[in-house]
């Protein structure tokens, strides 16, 4: 039976020769208006991002430092970091939603770059300049003696990674689309971590390995959530079109 | 990898003998894809250098994931679509006089282009990759962005239609 759906085309030599041409013509048109570089990109979107948020983050980070300093146990540094954490991330909440809470998707899925480019890059910036932040404030937190790589790993990056995971993942998600829910999401998970980390028997139960594969969760959760809103950032705009 | 990846590779680098091969390796089957959908055998051919136009316009964006084979499908795909929006009768003089087919013979072949045109829209799209372009079940999803399931039912279903339309006992 198969025989019945098998036939060939006879194809024009010249309307393949035609095709090759017309295809290098594109190629080499649509190159040439190409110009911007990604480092190019990168600074042109940096433009649209407000910086007072990042100024927020940084002041948040200085007044840590100085609490931790003169904070007189580890359970106080403890809670501040686990405070910290969350509250670092929904410091920067107004900007990383901003294109969905004014519907400036549509709008921007009619220009020159792609969606996926344009939320590529800012996430990119966000990354760049929290990690320069964190590291700051690493340095500084070990300078004063008050808090251990493993501190700031289980103390912080924890609840810092879970409240990222929240983010994106309603950010990205189709049915969710309220920055006011999602930020109360972080609020409720900051919160079931503060008691968590406050109840020290819970805390002291907690054994070194399921720290451990609790961060390697919330990273691998975190990147798995950034790489499906990549891939699937076109789904997004079909959750609220404008004109409806 | 496969031997797509390099080919790209060279061509997203500006390559043209690249080019030259890509669009030598995929034309036919483009053209025998848009051949299945309109009749007019010279707009298959304009359909076809579109396909590869649009797909080089896109080139530097493009990213590698499978077959290009399947997004040039989706290209040609959208480009046929307009076609589906104006239903007219195939006119015997219109039947593959060019491309031509090596079918078993006319009358067969006009049944099997008939039963074709009789099929739903979205019957006849699964049918012409499927049957007519031989893509795997798992590649006619992606390409037409829907579940696996749902292009196997769409086969089933349009084997059964074929069946019908041919007056075969069985099809397989």
């Amino acid at each position: 039976m198969k025989a019945l759906f098998r036939f060939d085309v006879i194809c024009d030599e010249s309307k393949i020769q035609k095709t090759i041409a017309v295809s290098k013509e594109a190629f080499l048109s649509e190159e040439s208006e190409q110009t911007v570089s990604h480092i190019e990109f990168l600074y042109q979107q940096c433009k649209f991002i407000k910086k007072r948020w990042w100024l927020m983050q940084g002041l948040l980070l200085a007044f840590v430092c100085f609490l931790i300093n003169n904070s007189e146990t580890d359970f106080t540094v403890r809670r501040i970091l686990g405070l910290t954490g969350p509250l670092f991330v929904i410091l920067i909440y107004p900007e990383i939603w901003k294109n969905r809470s004014y519907d400036a998707l549509e709008i921007e899925c009619t220009t020159f770059y792609t969606l996926r480019s344009i939320y590529a890059a800012r996430l990119t910036l966000f990354a760049w300049v929290d990690m320069a932040l964190l590291s700051a404030f690493y340095t500084v937190a070990t300078l004063l003696s008050r808090v251990t790589l493993w501190e700031m790993l289980t103390q912080f990056m924890l609840p810092f990674n879970v409240t990222c995971c929240i983010c994106f993942r309603t950010l990205y998600s189709k049915r969710i689309n309220s920055q006011a829910l999602s930020l109360l999401l972080c609020v409720l998970w900051a919160g079931a971590w503060s008691v968590l980390v406050l109840n020290d028997a819970v805390f002291r139960a907690i054994s070194v390995p399921a720290w451990v594969s609790l961060l390697a969760a919330s990273v691998f959760f975190m990147g798995y959530t950034l790489y499906r809103g990549q891939r699937k950032w076109q789904t997004i705009m079909e959750v609220k079109p404008l004109w409806i | 990898m496969d031997g797509d990846f390099l080919l790209l590779h060279r061509m997203q680098n500006g390559d043209d003998q690249a080019i030259e091969s890509f669009v030598r390796k995929y034309y036919p089957k483009i053209m025998r894809y848009c051949h299945l959908h309109i009749k007019d055998s010279g707009f298959t051919e304009d359909l076809t250098q579109e396909t590869f136009a649009r797909f080089f316009r896109t080139l530097h964006q493009y990213q590698h994931y499978g077959k290009a084979a399947n997004y040039l499908y989706v290209i040609a795909g959208n480009l046929c679509r307009d076609y589906y929006r104006k239903p007219e009768e195939l006119p015997m003089e219109e039947l593959p006089e060019h491309p031509v087919c090596l079918m078993e013979s006319l009358d067969l072949r006009m049944d099997v282009h008939m039963a074709l045109e009789h099929l739903p829209q979205e019957l006849r799209e699964v049918t012409i990759l499927y049957f007519f372009q031989e893509v795997r079940q798992k590649e006619i999803a992606r390409i037409l962005g829907i579940s696996l399931p749902l292009v196997k039912y769409r086969i089933k279903r349009a084997k059964e239609l074929l069946t019908i339309y041919l007056g075969k006992e069985n099809f397989e």
